[in-house]
């Protein structure tokens, strides 16, 4: 019997492997094209498109694309996703044929919120240690100052922590903020964030979803360690014009969309700016003055060629200021300023090439630049002195690649590709202007660490395949390439994923990936500071390269209305850098970063557990971390291992939504945190500094201790929202209520030693720095 | 810079600071603190004292140590056992002064501490006064402009040094101002310090700036008392020309003094990290987690064993030269001015 029951699998193998080579045993024809959404002409990715009868059925893919491959029969197809009403054809299929479905966007009432039974995706699909929220999800959610903020969501996940206080990093899985490959349709940006960190640069109005990948990364994503945080903008309407504004508490919103073209054509322009300057007043004096200010451009058009042709242009510029102006007496004035920017621009064309494959190329160039410059001016009898001195620090990417995917069969998916990334870093640029009356001005530029090109390729392919009726296997690998200066680099990079379905509702799942990154950030690891550098890989800097293993469990209880899952993780890191001791780090544009910068390892484990309610009136997910996160430097901590300093032991949120009446839902976030580590000093001692006359007056003097031996207090916060919609004549009026932090407990944000000096001793505390206490929130927001 | 940006921040966010209790680690184990800064014109002299539990809220009074035994050492077998003078301080008895250029030992060992070695030396400095030359009179400021070149010749390796230049002058101290020059034989004779121009490119008023590569040179910058490298001159001889307005006066003679130190890289590396950290405590280090780590050269201690090398040129504006006690010149505390 048993040996009856291997034959079986054995002919079942040889069966898919024979249609994978394309022998064929019956006729076969194959059903490809696009879901799109009805009412905008909006392609619609992670669509069902499912043949109910013989249990077969193909996802959409990022773009919209589809391809099933069954026998010449006549079939009930059934096309869904959520938030749109299914829809069911009956097709006969004679031949392979071009099939773009329509889905309409479900109203939802109160009485079949509860009704709605979704295809379980989570334990159908093999890539585990994925999020995936969309838009509509996080526009309900607790905001900060009105502001909508997906980075913050994503935070809300397990595995997932911001870092300091109130910041939109994303530090995952014992991984750094460097380490996630942060994508605006397909293009890297270096920094997400505006206003130092508390406010990440993506538009709400302009995104279409976020995918995040903790873990298990396919073959087609390369180049960090941590994660994928996969950003796609909405491609613009293409049946009617609409838009969006919102009114906000520190900054507004506004996005128009629509056709150019009916059918054929469209854009989407979105903008937001914040009015914080005046508030920043109510803090200036004649004397002082302090400005700041943010805005974002989002762009997209896509124009449709043929129904097997589309090509897309997104762009996306957003730029922070901050100056601060100080006039002494009417003659004199000194100004210092910060700004820093983000630009891309991608060309993207989608090709059908046949009935099974489908192409994606870009082409496109992403700019990141930051400058700091200070200004004086003096007036005097004798004339005029203007000085000003700038510092530049610029990347520029310039990005090809091309992805094809291939679906010879329902239970086979082959993707492969290559890509290239020509970096331009610029690391320090310095200006020095000087204009003094009767004097032919004078400008000198600088660039002490030069220009530094460096060029990464890749090539990759992934083959999905359905083994078994209880078997989904992915094999993939990545080989990359890399070259700056004298260094050049290769990387065989193996991923692999399984997933076994144990019951109807239950799938475990595991994975592996190994992946190379050849660029860092130095940073002391405080605030968001944009002077952070990103440097290449060099002589003497090493890139970074590591492994994950994951294990996990996926169960679907109730027909789908929740969801399940525990995963467990081990990540193993090489090439972390860390300052050395007593680098001057604010300086570290100038200098040779290999002497700056020490080389160590790192781990992280842990195990996490999620449980998701998607559909109902309730909706929400709970999240529990457990994890650690320790580095290892030779020159630090005497060689021991350390906790890293975003090790948290535990980690929770609690998210939960709950629709009052159709026109009314209130949405809460509860976000428990146990303390960072923090690195303290452990001793004290009396020092009289040096000075031309021999010791000067004693003062204290602070040993450090173990790295990161000691924690922060615990951080929770409890935030609130309630939204109230309003269908007007011409549009529909959303008016929300928030607040962050409601309880008003006082988080830690930094931690520092505070000498209360004395004349004869020294009385050394700790204290806690504390922003982002109760904060309300308000906005207006008009969608037409 | 980022301080200015995130203070403002905490200023627009209403932080709140308080106090938290942190744990800090136990057994902790208290070190030797070696202070001794070494040159030729003073005999060996170094403070011990000890490190106390962050929370210990001792005065720096009782963190001394005088029961240590501190041994200087030395080639040819020179060796001095210093003798312990007070308030933490070891001097030479012996009447033994350090030499430039010859590397130090010192070994001291206290009951209860681990015994500690550091090894050091003065740096050797080679100067030479080129010219002093008078340029203007500014009868408005009442000053004279005069140029004075000199040049230094480096030793490899990398070097640090120092830049004073002084005038000879009475001085006194006037309330709401501090010291002042006043043209006046009552007032006492004093080396008072001159703010200079120079275009050379790599002076810097503060030591966390020294390793800062160089400025486009612009024209002529004001300094004090400025660091510098020899970033620009490894193992060359370098040329120096500083432009200076002196008040005139009746009472002397334009005498000036400039004063020139060549600082190990020991002492250089101690003194940066104590401004670094000490700019750091009490407020918060929002770009850096990590705490600032002193430099040390002393081994199962604490502190720094490190020499240093003086060189003085005393220039009149004839090109003669001056000394102190011809002219009168006293140190100490300074008499009020009358009105």
């Amino acid at each position: 019997m048993q040996r009856l029951s291997w034959l079986k699998i054995l002919a079942y193998v040889i069966f898919q492997w024979g249609s994978f080579a394309g022998i064929g045993f019956a006729q076969t024809v194959t059903i490809s094209g696009y879901v799109e959404d009805s009412s905008s002409g909006e392609r619609i990715p992670a669509a069902s498109v499912f043949i109910p009868k013989l249990h077969i059925g193909a996802t959409t893919n990022q773009y919209g694309f589809y391809s099933l491959t069954t026998d010449s029969s006549s079939y009930l197809f059934m096309v869904s996703h959520i938030g749109y009403d299914a829809q069911f054809n009956r097709l006969h299929l004679l031949k392979d044929t071009t099939v773009t479905f329509t889905l309409n966007p479900r109203v939802m009432t109160l009485e079949d919120m509860e009704v709605v039974a979704p295809r379980e995706t989570a334990i159908d699909e093999i890539q585990m240690s994925r999020h995936e929220i969309s838009i509509e999800e996080i526009e309900i959610l607790p905001v900060v100052f009105g502001e909508i903020d997906i980075q913050k969501t994503l935070q809300l996940l397990p595995g997932v922590q911001s870092g300091i206080e109130g910041s939109s990093g994303l530090y995952i899985r014992g991984g750094r903020a460097d380490q996630n490959l942060i994508l605006l349709d397909g293009l890297p940006l270096y920094n997400p964030n505006h206003l130092f960190g508390f406010f990440s640069v993506f538009n709400a109005s302009a995104m279409k979803g976020v995918e995040l990948i903790k873990g298990g990364f396919p073959a087609r994503f390369g180049g960090r360690l941590s994660s994928v945080v996969n950003y796609t903008m909405k491609e613009g309407n293409l049946k009617r014009f609409g838009g969006e504004s919102s009114l906000g508490l520190i900054s507004s919103r506004l996005m128009i969309e629509g056709p150019i073209a009916k059918n054929r054509a469209s854009f989407l322009l979105a903008g937001r700016s914040t009015y914080i300057n005046p508030f920043l007043r109510l803090f200036s004096d004649p004397q002082n003055e302090y400005r700041m200010g943010f805005y974002d451009l989002n762009f997209k058009a896509n124009y449709i060629l043929s129904q097997k042709n589309r090509f897309y242009v997104s762009a996306y510029a957003g730029q922070d200021k901050f100056s601060f102006l100080e006039r002494r007496f009417a003659t004199e004035f000194r100004k210092f300023a910060v700004d820093w920017h983000n630009r891309l621009v991608s060309l993207r064309w989608n090709w059908l090439i046949g009935d099974h494959l489908f192409a994606n190329s870009l082409l496109g160039i992403t700019q990141y630049r930051f400058r700091s410059t200070s200004e004086s001016e003096d007036l005097d009898d004798s004339g005029r002195i203007a000085y000003e001195n700038s510092w530049l620090s610029e990347i520029l990417d310039w990005t090809a690649k091309i992805d094809f995917e291939y679906a010879p069969n329902p239970r086979h998916y082959l993707r492969f590709g290559a890509e290239g990334i020509l970096h331009r870093f610029s690391p320090g640029t310095t200006q020095t202007r000087l204009d003094e009356s009767n004097r032919p001005p004078l400008t000198l530029l600088q660039t002490p660490t030069g220009i530094l090109p460096s060029l990464e390729l890749a090539l990759y392919v992934e083959d999905e395949i359905q083994v078994l009726p209880i078997l989904q296997v992915s094999t993939g690998i990545r080989l990359s390439g890399y070259s700056a200066q004298e260094k050049q680099s290769y990387s065989i990079e193996p991923r692999f994923a399984l997933n076994v379905r144990a019951g109807n509702h239950t799938a475990i799942k595991a994975s592996f990936a190994r992946s190379k990154q050849y660029i860092h950030l130095l940073t002391g690891g405080g605030a968001a500071i944009p002077t952070d550098l990103w440097i290449p890989s060099m002589e003497r800097l090493s890139p970074q390269k590591g492994y994950q293993i994951a294990l996990g469990i996926v169960n679907s209880i109730q027909d789908g209305r929740y969801q399940v899952s525990i995963e467990g993780y081990y990540k193993r890191m090489r090439g972390n850098i860390e300052y050395t001791l007593g680098s001057d780090r604010f300086r570290s544009a100038f200098f040779d970063w290999p002497d700056l910068v020490e080389n160590g390892l790192g781990s992280a484990y842990g195990l996490e557990l999620f449980i998701r309610k998607k559909h109902g009136y309730l909706r929400g997910w709970a999240g529990y971390t457990w994890a650690r996160s320790v580095r290892q430097f030779p020159f630090l901590n005497q060689g021991q291992s350390f906790p890293d300093g975003y090790d948290r032991r535990h980690d929770i949120s609690i998210v939960l939504q709950y629709q009052l009446s159709e026109s009314t839902h209130i949405s809460a976030a509860w976000i428990y945190g146990s303390g960072y580590p923090v690195w303290v000093y452990t001793g004290r001692f009396a020092v009289g500094a040096w000075s031309e006359h021999g010791f000067g007056y004693p003062y204290s003097a602070l040993e450090t201790g173990p790295v990161n031996s000691a924690r922060a207090p615990n951080y929770h916060r409890l935030d609130f929202t309630i939204h109230f919609k309003k269908q007007r004549s011409w549009a529909e009026r959303t008016i929300t209520l928030g607040v962050y932090n409601a309880y008003n407990r006082q988080n830690p944000m930094f931690i520092y030693p505070r000498d209360d000096d004395s004349s004869n001793t020294s009385v050394i505390s700790y204290h806690q720095l504390s922003l982002l206490q109760l904060i309300p929130a308000l906005s207006l927001q008009y969608s037409f | 810079m980022r301080k200015l940006v995130l203070i403002l921040l905490i200023t627009w966010f209403s932080a709140c600071e308080s106090m938290v209790d942190l744990e800090i680690p136990d057994g902790y184990q208290s070190k030797l603190i070696i202070e001794s800064y070494f040159s030729s014109d003073s005999i060996w002299s170094m403070r011990v004292g000890k490190s106390v539990h962050l929370l210990d809220t001792s005065d720096f009074s009782d963190l001394i140590v005088p029961n240590a035994q501190v041994i200087i050492s030395g080639r040819n077998n020179f060796s001095d056992t210093l003798e312990y003078d007070g308030s933490g301080f070891y001097r030479s008895v012996h009447n033994h002064y350090p030499q430039s250029g010859i590397n130090y030992t010192a070994e001291v060992i206290a009951p209860g501490f681990p015994g500690t070695i550091s090894s050091s030396q003065a740096p050797l400095l080679r100067s030479e006064l080129l010219e002093i030359r008078y340029i203007s009179r500014d009868d408005s400021l009442q000053t004279d402009e005069y140029a004075i070149r000199f040049k230094v010749e480096d030793q490899s390796g990398p070097n640090y040094y120092t830049l004073a230049l002084y005038q000879v002058a009475p001085v006194c101290y006037l309330e709401n101002w501090g010291s002042v020059i006043r043209d006046d034989p009552k007032y006492s004779i004093r080396l008072w310090g001159l703010r200079f121009r120079s275009s050379y490119p790599d002076f810097h008023s503060y030591i966390e700036t020294v390793d800062d590569p160089t400025i486009p040179e612009l024209g002529f910058y004001d300094y004090g008392f400025p660091y510098f490298s020899d970033q620009l001159f490894e193992a060359r001889t370098q040329e120096f020309e500083l432009r200076f307005d002196a008040t005139y006066l009746n009472t002397i003679g334009p005498h000036f003094m400039i004063q020139l130190q060549a600082l190990s890289v020991d002492l250089f590396a101690y003194e940066r990290s104590i401004v670094i950290q000490d700019l750091f405590i009490s407020e918060p280090n929002f770009s850096d987690k990590n705490p600032n780590l002193l430099y040390s050269n002393v081994q199962n201690g604490l502190g720094v064993f490190a020499g240093y090398t003086t060189k003085r040129h005393q220039v009149s504006a004839d090109g003669g030269t001056w000394n102190e006690a011809a002219l009168g010149v006293v140190r100490g505390e300074l008499q009020d001015c009358e009105e």
